[in-house]
This record gives C-alpha cells, sequence and structure tokens, in this order.
C-alpha cells in the first residue's frame, strides 16, 4: 500500500488473515471427519 | 476491474468485521460462527455415521448447512442500513454497466463458500467412504451444499425485496425478524421429526413427504446419488436459476415512506398499567421500540422458537394430544416465556439510536425509575400476555379443558409478573437508550438458574394440587400477589 492509498480497514482487521484462519478450521474440520471415517468407517 | 474489486473487498471488510467494530471487540465474528457451525456439522455428521443411508444422511446434513446460512441471512444485523449506503454511495458512483450486478454475486458466492464450505466439509468426507461413487462425491456435495444453501438466500433476498417494496425498510425488517424465529423453530422442529425418521422411506414423514419434495436439501440428497439423472438436477437448479433471475428482476427500490405504529389492545393495556404522567410517555416509548426494534426483535424472537420447536415436534409426531394434562411436560414447556423473562430483560438496554438517551436526560424529571417501571409493565403487557394467550389457545387445542387451563394460565401470569419484577429492578436507565458498545447481555446467571428451578418445582406443585378448583383458588393468589408489583410504583 503507498502512503497516498486511503485505508481501507482498521489496524488489526486484516481479510487475508481472516481468510486463512478460516481455511485453517476447514482443514481442522476436514482431518477430524477424516479420522472419525477411518475409526468408525464400515470397512 | 479495480472498482469491482474494491467493492467486494469493503463488503467482505465490512462482512467479518461489521460486527466487531460496533462491539468494540477485537477479530472477526464471521471466522468465530464458521468454526462453531463447522463443529456442530461435524458432531451431527459424526453421530450419523455410518449407519445412516447415504441419501438420508446427506439430505439431514444438507439441511442443517442450509438452515443455518438461512437464519445467518436472516439475522444480519444493520441489513437496511447497509442496503441504503449501499444505494447513496454505491449508485451514484461512476461504475461500468454491469459491475455492481457482477460484484454482488462475486460478493454473495464468496460469503456464501465461507458459511457453507466448513460445514460441508466433514458430511462431504463421511459420506465419500459411504457412498459407491466415492471420491467424486466430495467435490459433488460441496457444490449440492453450495446449491440448496444459495436457493434459500436468494428466496430471503426475494423475499425481502419484495417486503421492502410493499411495506417500506423498516416493517421489511421486521417481518425478517419475525421469520427468523419461524425458521428457526419449524427448521429445529423439521429436524427432530426427519431424524426419527431417518431409517424409514420419506413418505413415513406427516404429511407423506410432500414437504421434502420442496425442500432444496432434500432435492439436493436425491441429486447427490443419481448426478447424471437430468431430473434431479433440473429439480435442483431450476428453482436457484428461477429465484436468481427474480432478484436480479426486482428493482432494489427506494422504500416507501413508513408509517407511524397505531396504539393496539397490548399498547393500552401498557397504557393502564402506566397511569397518567411522564410515566405514560415513557413506557409508551418502550412499548414502541420493544414492537418496532428490529434488533431486539432479531435477539429476543430466537428465544422464543426453542420451545416452539419442541411443541411443534410433539404436536406433530404425538397426532395433536402429545402430553398428558397431569404429567406436566406441557406445563413446564408453557412457562417457558416467564424463564426468557431475564433474558428479555438482558436485552433491553440497547437500543439502535443510542442517541435518544438525550431526550430522557435533558428531562426535568428523574426518569430512571420510570424506565424500570416501564420496562416491568411492557414486559407484562407485550411479552408475557400475548404470549399466555397464545399459550391458552395452544392447551386448549390440547385437549386441556377450559378451568385448568385458565387457571395455569393465570398461574403463570402471575409468576411472570413477579419475575419481571424481580429482574428489572437492576435497570440503570430507560430501556433502548443504553451506550451502543454494551454489547453483552446484563443478565446474572444465578437469577436465571434459581429462577428455572422454582418455576420447576411450584409448576410441579400446581398440576398436584387437588382438583381444578383448588388451582384456580392458587392461581388467583398468585396472579393476586404478582398483578400489583406489575403496576407502576413510585421511586423509594
Amino acid at each position: 500500500m503507498s502512503a497516498g492509498t486511503p485505508q481501507r480497514t482498521r489496524p488489526g482487521e486484516s481479510l487475508g488473515r481472516e481468510f486463512l484462519a478460516v481455511a485453517a478450521v476447514q482443514a481442522l474440520l476436514a482431518g477430524l471427519a477424516l479420522a472419525v471415517a477411518w475409526i468408525f468407517g464400515p470397512g | 476491474m479495480n472498482a469491482l474489486l474494491a467493492l467486494v473487498r469493503t463488503w467482505l471488510v465490512l462482512d467479518f468485521f461489521g460486527e466487531s467494530r460496533r462491539s468494540g471487540a477485537p477479530g472477526s465474528s464471521l471466522t468465530t460462527a464458521v468454526a462453531g457451525q463447522g463443529f456442530l456439522a461435524l458432531a451431527i455428521a459424526a453421530l450419523l455415521y455410518p449407519e445412516v443411508e447415504p441419501v438420508p444422511f446427506a439430505a439431514v446434513n444438507l439441511s442443517l448447512s442450509t438452515l443455518l446460512v438461512g437464519l445467518a441471512v436472516l439475522g444480519e444485523p444493520g441489513r437496511a442500513a447497509r442496503a441504503r449506503i449501499d444505494r447513496l454511495l454505491v449508485r451514484t458512483a461512476p461504475l461500468p454497466g454491469n459491475a455492481l450486478a457482477v460484484a454482488r454475486v462475486v460478493h454473495g458466492l464468496v460469503h456464501l463458500c465461507v458459511l457453507v464450505t466448513g460445514m460441508a466439509l466433514p458430511p462431504a468426507i463421511l459420506l465419500s467412504f459411504r457412498s459407491p461413487a466415492g471420491w467424486t462425491t466430495l467435490p459433488l456435495y460441496l457444490l449440492a451444499a453450495l446449491a440448496s444453501a444459495a436457493t434459500l438466500a436468494l428466496a430471503i433476498e426475494v423475499l425481502a425485496r419484495t417486503a421492502t417494496l410493499l411495506l417500506g425498510a423498516l416493517r421489511a425488517e421486521l417481518l425478517l425478524a419475525t421469520l427468523k424465529t419461524a425458521l428457526l423453530a419449524v427448521g429445529l422442529a423439521g429436524f427432530l421429526v426427519a431424524l426419527r425418521h431417518l431409517d424409514e422411506s420419506v413418505t413415513s414423514l406427516p404429511g407423506g413427504g410432500v414437504v421434502a419434495h420442496a425442500w432444496p436439501p432434500y432435492l439436493a440428497a436425491l441429486w447427490l446419488a443419481a448426478p447424471l439423472d437430468p431430473r434431479h438436477a433440473i429439480a435442483c437448479a431450476g428453482p436457484l436459476a428461477a429465484l436468481a433471475l427474480l432478484a436480479a428482476w426486482l428493482p432494489d427500490a427506494e422504500p416507501r415512506r413508513d408509517r407511524p405504529a397505531r396504539a393496539n389492545w397490548r399498547d393500552r393495556l401498557a397504557a393502564r398499567l402506566a397511569g397518567p404522567g411522564p410515566q405514560l410517555g415513557v413506557t409508551l416509548f418502550t412499548a414502541v421500540m420493544m414492537r418496532r426494534s428490529a434488533g431486539f426483535r432479531t435477539r429476543v424472537g430466537p428465544l422464543f422458537g426453542l420451545p416452539l420447536a419442541v411443541l411443534i415436534a410433539a404436536l406433530v409426531e404425538g397426532g395433536g394430544a402429545p402430553f398428558g394434562w397431569r404429567t406436566s411436560p406441557l406445563l413446564l414447556l408453557a412457562q417457558f416465556p416467564t424463564l426468557l423473562v431475564p433474558f428479555v430483560v438482558g436485552f433491553l438496554p440497547r437500543g439502535e439510536q443510542p442517541a435518544a438517551r438525550w431526550v430522557f436526560a435533558s428531562a426535568p424529571i428523574a426518569v430512571d425509575h420510570l424506565g424500570r417501571n416501564a420496562a416491568r409493565i411492557t414486559l407484562f403487557s407485550h411479552l408475557l400476555v400475548p404470549t399466555y394467550l397464545v399459550t391458552l389457545a395452544i392447551l386448549l387445542v390440547c385437549g386441556v379443558p377450559m378451568l385448568p387451563a385458565a387457571a395455569f394460565v393465570g398461574f403463570a401470569l402471575g409468576l411472570g409478573g413477579l419475575a419481571a419484577h424481580w429482574f428489572t429492578r437492576g435497570l440503570a436507565h430507560v430501556p433502548f437508550t443504553g451506550p451502543k458498545e454494551r454489547d453483552e447481555m446484563a443478565t446474572d446467571l444465578g437469577g436465571i438458574l434459581g429462577l428455572g428451578m422454582v418455576l420447576a418445582i411450584v409448576t410441579v406443585g400446581f398440576t398436584e394440587l387437588p382438583g381444578p378448583w383448588a388451582q384456580a383458588c392458587v392461581a388467583l393468589l398468585v396472579l393476586g400477589l404478582g398483578w400489583p408489583r406489575v403496576r407502576a410504583e413510585a421511586p423509594a
């Protein structure tokens, strides 16, 4: 962001970081679902 | 292209950080919600895995994600305010032809993906292990979850725009807040009923499965079972395309001028309880705000959704007479409005226009005790009396005779009056004029637990009384205790 660009977000607000957090939550959920499928799976 | 990206980015920033900016809390509220809903979806999917067949498994899990998205869309805070800002800032901006429409679609898709993917991933993975098609099911399930959530979200958008055109922005917002309660109650009841029929055919559902065939998640589950069958694909994509066209066609017009609220019987009851003078003004202000504050309705409505859902599920499954009169579960359920009093009191201080405080702060008399009186009176006239009238009707429909039903309602109203008196004593100022940052509920957990226990004990004791006449006498006594405490009282 250059010096003259108006700031669209406040300090501490980063869309990229939030998307990363959401992706991390999704990866955790996927991992847990795989574990459930592996432990309780039909075969 | 830059304008489009800037728009999408700004709207996403508002989605993620709008609520935390309002409440002053650090971090994004959306990410927390996504995590919570994802774990709920994982828990439900893990409970059903691997016994349930693929079609009901997909239908239940798709229903869950679709319902949660529907509730999120209906509960979006400041929806009308955002539409107004967009109308002022975006529609007057020099944007190329279709940029606004494209930006809306892109933002809608990204927002929906963020909401849905977390909830759809666990059931999608579990279904891939269970389904004969194997891992191709995973992307198809994600697509089905997106499509059915988009169908419900678009249906709500179409309804919101139509209501705005016909009724004005404020009434449309109130309608959506009421609809949130209805969707929660009906959705939860449907969920409970469907869980009991998972091992049977869809025709075993109450109503012969007619509702299921109009419910997008069930159609999407059918499509998942046979992705190449054009009938199922059309049944899923047809309503989605029709709703998308309708949403694009409906004008996002300036709302009509809102009409002033007319006084109704509840306002007249509140006025009678308040008596003349300044108390009447503060009471009617609280009464009008209680009815017309969309934020208050969005927060309070869902509290009533849960008992309503249990009641609907019991009525649907039990064929109209689910509970015995003497066995008292129905009566415990009917005590819910009183049990919710402390929660509602917790939502009362905060208003959408905190500047209204100025009106009362500049009054020549002290108004804080008037505010406490007003909260108590309007809780009684606008919350307890209407809900207990509905309860009376439900009790009569369930086959409870008139005298015991009326005695119970009188008894519960008296208790409600006492609870309203007890829990409003800590209110510091006139309702709906609190500072905006005060987001947390001002309730004491110990008081709520105590109230729950007292209500349970006295309700069971009430049902054990010998005969309806004894119950009527006790009801009159409790009503006699509760009623004077509701009326306006002078400052101590």
